[in-house]
């Protein structure tokens, strides 16, 4: 939905983008979301994309499609709070996704903590 | 609304390093406070790691009076109740009334520096935790 896509970004930091029926909660992190990669000298790059700043994703990352992408990785592993989860599961995907350290990566890990879940580029673990 | 809280970074670099609370909470169904935070990468080479204290130990207790101590540096109107990272040296405090406080480039350093060594006496606690419960097998290693 249109009106939901614009929403998404009137949430704060670390709320919850999407209450899902099983209690699990989406919760927006701004320090992972798109910067203007463009701009940036490689050392900036590596700096802005490490764990202090947050790895980042690719700007074709919306909050509306992360919400969607992690709501169905969500309903497939069955999660639900009670009892909550505490995981952190790794996603290899076809493309490049964000930055981690400077470098171009392909992985997403979604990281589930009690009811809240949130995802971010991660480092790839094939180097 | 959130009143941004400047910090003055002028010969200054990086104030925050790992461990870095990452989000903090306390959840009244698990009784314990939720926390992520972003690990020393001595502790673990993960981006972020996971902890519960759970209410009425001494860790959740530590926690709450950090909490306190932290409300009172930031002359919160009401408790924080509620921390979020937001990349780098930026935090987003949550107060009981929905409030939010933030912080990033401040005039007054003592101020911040303050609001600093409670932030990272938390990550600390939080960390210490995580490294206790991974000892007696309560968090994956």
């Amino acid at each position: 939905m249109a009106g939901e896509s614009a929403d998404l970004y009137k949430v704060r930091n670390r709320e919850t983008l999407r209450r899902l029926d099983t209690g699990m909660e989406i919760t927006r992190a701004t320090k992972h979301e798109p910067i203007a990669f463009d701009s940036l000298s490689n050392e900036e790059l590596r700096d802005c994309t490490d764990s202090r700043s947050g790895s980042k994703f690719l700007a074709e990352w919306t909050l509306a499609q992360l919400t969607d992408w992690t709501e169905q990785q969500v309903r497939l592993r069955g999660w639900r709070f009670p009892p909550g989860v505490q995981a952190a599961v790794r996603f290899q995907m076809p493309r490049p996704v964000g930055y981690v350290k400077g470098k171009l990566v392909r992985t997403i890990t979604i990281f589930a903590s009690g009811r809240y879940v949130h995802a971010f580029p991660d480092e790839d673990q094939d180097g | 609304m959130a009143e941004p809280i400047p910090l003055d970074l002028s010969g200054t670099q990086r104030i925050v390093y790992p461990p870095i609370i990452d989000f903090l909470a306390h959840d009244p169904v698990l009784r314990a406070y939720v926390a992520d935070f972003v690990p020393d990468p001595h502790v673990s080479q993960e981006q972020k790691e996971s902890v519960y204290l759970r209410d009425g130990t001494d860790a959740a207790r530590r926690i709450e009076e950090l909490l306190s101590e932290l409300s009172s540096i930031l002359n919160a109107p009401v408790a924080v109740v509620k921390i979020a990272h937001a990349g780098g040296d930026s935090f987003d405090f949550y107060t009981a009334d929905g409030g939010m406080i933030e912080l990033h480039d401040s005039p007054s350093p003592q101020f911040s520096f303050d609001v600093y060594a409670a932030i990272q006496a938390l990550s600390q606690e939080v960390q210490f935790e995580f490294i206790r419960q991974r000892r007696v097998g309560r968090v994956a290693g």
